[in-house]
């Protein structure tokens, strides 16, 4: 279990964590959504108990999760940044981790490594980017910790792998099902094998909720620019576009447009389109106000 | 057909996959449909999507429960898909059809027999076939 209420974190001059709270308590991955800069990686640090609450609560397992001991135990996060002492090789790596957990499964890592073409000899500061990405996600998976964050676990990798990746952490899941959290500041192939998205903006939780939820959260509603625009008073508006002369597309929320009082003919003249959603992440993180559009407007 | 490639809901598209099995007769009424898991394999998704996906064919009456067996599909699968089918894939085609047709000056009776046209066709490609069929038999068991 994993439960933050107004988790907060600040650093000096800026505010990472801003009043986040949501709670996962059934085995399942997650994906962790949010632009660069969103409070992903704090989310994860704090959750893993390696940074102290400014305000608010994380609690994993029922207890609180800073410095604590059976928290550490329980839960395992890889990220770019982590640091593994200087002399270990990638074998020596993993015994000190199947040290500390003990769930650690090292038939299953040494298979990866194979798989992976990566010598148990070699020194994790001399892997080419995407070569230790791999390896800490291996890391991680093994380790079969019931708490599993993954923090951007594909960056840098070339795109047949990171199928590749996914595709293994979908199958591990399924083999020992618990709770996976994976973060990216994109959804694209991940989207897959996910059950549920935690969609993380300025340091909140815009959307916590199943991936059908958000594959229906925006719609875009094309028809004649008059019709069009007496709507766009009625609803919070994500983008608005002329497309030639007789057409105008806005993008507004589904649940909004589908509670409206709009007579039937009228909805009957219009097109409407469900926004996929990976580009509705783009329209609800954009900034306020008008489009790249406007800016360029001559 | 395109699986988890089009914007539709992947869930959606699973249903409708596990429909056109059924319709195409490579799975059978009262025969086992494939697990969430089977599925989660074939198409390298999660186990719960899946299982939205089943799910959309046991609201429909397509599929049904057995308790610790798994997943059926029901003796009026066939039918159920193919008044379904008629009533919304068929009547869609047409509409975008007589749409087309409009823009194109296509009279009523030119359609019409652009259709029947087209079924001829369909019908001698059928009979062509089993043709083809028992002679590839014959030619097997000499």
């Amino acid at each position: 279990m994993i439960r933050c209420k107004e988790l907060t974190k600040y650093f000096t001059g800026t505010r990472a964590l801003d009043g986040c709270s949501f709670e996962i308590s059934e085995p399942g991955i997650t994906g962790v959504i949010g632009v660069n800069g969103a409070g992903k990686t704090t989310l994860f640090k704090s959750i893993a108990g390696f940074l102290k609450p400014t305000n608010g609560e994380v609690y994993v397992l029922e207890e609180p999760a800073f410095q604590n001991i059976t928290v550490a135990q329980n839960v395992i996060l890889i990220e770019e940044g982590m640091n593994f002492y200087q002399s270990g090789n990638l074998q020596e790596l993993m015994d000190t981790y199947s040290r500390f957990y003990l769930n650690y499964d090292m038939k299953l890592a040494k298979g990866l490594l194979r798989y992976f073409n990566l010598s148990g000899a070699l020194k994790y500061d001399e892997l080419s980017k995407g070569m230790a990405s791999t390896f800490r996600l291996i890391l991680a998976l093994s380790a079969r910790a019931p708490i599993t964050l993954l923090d951007e676990p594909t960056s840098g990798m070339d795109p047949g792998v990171r199928k590749d990746l996914y595709d293994i952490i979908l199958k591990d899941f399924i083999q020992v099902p618990r709770m996976i959290l994976i973060s990216s500041h994109y959804l694209g192939e991940m989207e897959r094998i996910l059950e549920n998205i935690l969609f993380i903006h300025e340091g909140k939780v815009l959307k916590h909720g199943a991936l059908e939820e958000f594959e229906t959260l925006l719609i875009a509603i094309q028809g004649a620019p008059s019709l069009v625009r007496s709507l766009e008073d009625q609803f919070a508006v994500y983008e608005t576009k002329d497309i030639g002369e007789g057409l105008r597309r806005i993008v507004v929320e589904k649940s909004e447009f589908d509670h409206s009082k709009i007579a039937e003919e009228l909805r009957a003249s219009l097109t409407i389109q469900e926004i996929s959603p990976e580009d509705s992440f783009v329209y609800l993180t954009r900034r306020k106000g008008g489009g790249i559009d406007e800016l360029y407007h001559s | 057909m395109k699986l988890l490639e089009g914007s539709e809901p992947i869930y959606i598209q699973i249903g409708e996959w596990l429909e056109n099995e059924i319709l195409s007769g490579r799975v059978k009424p009262e025969e086992k449909i494939y697990s969430q898991y089977k599925l989660s394999e074939i198409f390298s998704i999660n186990p719960a999507t899946a299982l939205k996906g089943l799910n959309l064919l046991v609201e429909k009456g397509i599929v049904y429960k057995k308790r610790g067996l798994g997943m059926f599909i029901s003796a009026d699968a066939l039918r159920i898909l193919k008044k379904e089918h008629k009533n919304e894939v068929l009547t869609e085609q047409i509409r975008d059809l007589v749409e087309e047709a409009i823009l194109l000056d296509v009279s009523e009776e030119e359609l019409i027999n652009l259709l029947k046209n087209e079924m001829q066709i369909n019908m001698q490609k059928t009979l062509r076939n089993k043709l083809q069929n028992n002679t590839n038999k014959g030619e097997d068991q000499q």
